[in-house]
């Protein structure tokens, strides 16, 4: 058992516990005697009255008029239903089990006559059922913190699991960590958390541990050494807080490269830019001086929505995104829809191998209408500053040719609804070893390709991004990954074709010295990477960089190249 | 008893949160207020049992009650159907 997780994401964390698990505690079937009964229904009684107290009580941190307010209303009304109360005493009474098999099965049985609606608005509310199923058990069990809106003081959240779209309605104000039971380096989870500069740990089986730790305890999260402290002694605690303040004065320091060009110290310029799923991250985008978007993974936006934004919602998006970046480049990634990135409302067929499956352009190609509805806003926006569009997941030039086609008719229905638009740059994400095999015949398409490196890494070494056991032996530094990237370099350098990269690979400090001797043009790296990367390419020679990367590039073994990765001579 | 037939027009139905003004409504009235639909019958008080019957678009629905203030009952929750969206 590993108490030690994976860091994806550094720094120092304090804050208090607060476990939200869908562990509960297999249900327990044995008949129960009579008073085990009118105890169980007196405990279930408690419960309800208890989780209603404690959603009115996250209530009036919320206007009444929000919805969030107004369908908290309609859980509490669920509760105080009689009839549903009613219903769950009799099935405890009549057939002798305790609270939590009643709920199981009376709300189970709600959900499923709800999923029957051929209306799927209608049909999604089976969810809600279950979910309010899964808090009310959690209440029998005593755990009651499940609305985190209402948090108030600083909390590190230790989850099983945590999707992206659970993820963006994080009140991040708040979360000061994440620990995780499941998940791997470049999963979506990993990723926004590193986005969001959320000290964060995967792969840590906390509930595995001999003693439990319970809501409300002091934890403080060390994303340097991937351990998790708790209820450290006052010794321990403030070590761990000159640590951190350690840390942040490193960072501060780095402040002081934000507006140097970011060029070697032998004159090769490089562009670096920033990734981003959200518009709340551009100011960071600004404040670490990113010479503009290199990705901004716009499937994000529709997790945080309850339906998909339409042209113009998305066309003001854009526009907003434009006018933040100062007439800087806006890269923008239609939806990579599919895979780990589950949208509710937008009823994906269940894959027996998502990320194998109708996923990025894929997806796109499949429902044209959505792919249109983007394109469009993209385009008006376009008339407004420089933006940049790319296609996820493209590996052969059909796909390619369908996606221009789609952008084409776009552009038509604009010309006939008489709406302004402007010019886009074209260019695809590099992410399958079928994209860089079949790059040469899809360049004259193209004015720029941009290296996916977490999904190249996935599918070129067909080890599952999102499997914690693979991160290890399985990493983006290995010679087929280093190789596939130098073939694109190649390919794109005659045709004048520019390349970006675009990965999690490219927020290594380490790294840069590699990527940039293999002779990409620029680098597209998380905010609160960037100055960190941008300080290793001001202190370097290019040629140094270059012979570094023929160096690399020459080792066949994973930790031969990490050894050369980490032991790169400055002089 | 009286009653009222009416057809849903909120494009996504009657879901959770106007269900629940439904219901809130129900409640300010002393008689029993029962809603039918697809061949279903719940009470206008209950919100779970509200949500199994499927208030969608275009479907028809009838609203009876008989006792104190049936008539206003019924009137009530009957323009709210066709007004909550």
């Amino acid at each position: 058992m590993s108490f030690n997780g994976i860091v994806v994401s550094a720094g120092i964390a304090f804050g208090k516990a607060l476990t939200m698990t869908s562990h509960m505690p297999p249900l327990d079937f044995k008949l129960l005697s009579n008073e085990q009964i009118s105890q169980q229904q007196q405990q279930l009684t408690h419960a309800i009255e208890l989780l209603i107290h404690h959603l009115q009580h996250c209530q009036r941190h919320l206007c009444q008029e929000c919805e969030n307010f107004q369908l908290i209303d309609a859980d509490i009304m669920l509760l105080e239903d009689e009839e549903l109360q009613q219903e769950l005493l009799q099935h405890i009474k009549q057939f002798k089990v305790c609270a939590a098999v009643a709920i199981d099965r009376i709300f189970n049985q709600q959900a499923a006559e709800l999923a029957e609606f051929d209306d799927p608005y209608l049909a999604n509310r089976s969810n809600d059922i279950l979910c309010l199923a899964k808090r009310l058990t959690s209440a029998i069990h005593g755990h009651l913190q499940w609305d985190l809106s209402a948090l108030t003081e600083d909390t590190i959240l230790l989850a099983d699991d945590l999707t992206p779209a659970e993820f963006a309605i994080l009140p991040l104000k708040h979360i000061t960590g994440i620990v995780l039971e499941t998940g791997g380096l470049t999963s979506h989870t990993a990723i926004l958390a590193r986005a969001a500069g959320i000290p964060a740990l995967l792969n840590y089986q906390f509930s595995q541990r001999p003693v439990k730790i319970k809501d409300g305890e002091q934890l403080v999260l060390d994303g340097m050494s991937g351990e998790l402290h708790i209820a450290p002694t006052i010794t321990v605690f403030e070590q761990l807080q000159q640590k951190q303040q350690q840390e942040r004065q490193r960072r501060q320091a780095l402040t002081a490269y934000k507006d140097k060009p970011s060029i070697t110290l032998d004159g090769h310029a490089i562009s670096l830019l920033a990734n981003v799923g959200n518009l709340s991250e551009i100011p960071h985008v600004t404040d670490v001086g990113a010479q503009g978007i290199g990705l901004f993974r716009t499937e994000f936006l529709l997790m945080n929505a309850k339906a998909l934004p339409d042209e113009q919602q998305q066309y003001k998006l854009y526009c907003d995104a434009l006018h933040s970046l100062q007439g800087q480049v806006l890269s923008i990634r239609t939806f990579d829809i599919g895979a780990d990135k589950e949208i509710p409302y937008l009823h994906q067929t269940q894959e027996d191998n998502p990320a194998l499956g109708i996923r990025g352009i894929r997806y796109s190609l499949a429902h044209p209408d959505t792919f249109i509805t983007q394109v469009k806003a993209v385009l008006r926006a376009a008339n407004h500053g420089q933006i940049r569009l790319m296609f996820p997941m493209v590996s052969q030039i059909e796909e390619l040719e369908g996606a221009l086609a789609l952008i084409e008719q776009a552009k038509a229905q604009l010309i006939e609804q008489e709406k302004g638009f402007g010019e886009l740059s074209l260019g695809i994400v590099v992410e399958t070893p079928a994209a860089v095999l079949n790059l040469p015949s899809m360049l004259p398409l193209l004015d720029f390709v941009s290296i996916g490196t977490n999904d190249l890494t996935q599918y070129t070494l067909a080890a599952d991004r999102t499997n914690p056991h693979l991160a290890k032996q399985y990493p983006a530094l290995s010679p087929a990954v280093i190789q596939l990237i130098s073939m694109v370099i190649k390919f794109c350098k005659p045709a004048n074709v520019k390349v970006s990269l675009c990965g999690e690979l490219g927020s290594d400090p380490q790294v840069l010295p590699l990527l940039v001797g293999l002779g990409l043009d620029e680098i597209s790296i998380n905010p609160t990477n960037l100055l960190e990367v941008k300080a290793i390419l001001i202190k370097g020679r290019y040629q140094d960089f270059v012979k570094h990367a023929q160096t690399v590039s020459a080792l066949t073994r994973i930790d031969d190249i990490r050894t050369a990765i980490n032991t790169i001579n400055y002089n | 008893m009286y009653q009222k037939t009416v057809t849903i027009v909120a494009p996504h139905g009657i879901h959770t949160r106007p269900a629940a003004l439904l219901v809130k409504e129900a409640k300010t009235f002393a008689c029993d207020v029962m809603v039918e639909c697809n061949g279903k019958q719940a009470s206008a008080k209950s919100l779970f049992k509200l949500q199994t019957l499927g208030l969608y678009q275009g479907v028809s629905v009838t609203v009876f009650a008989t006792g104190e203030q049936a008539q206003a009952a019924v009137d009530k929750i009957a323009t709210l159907l066709i007004t909550l969206s």
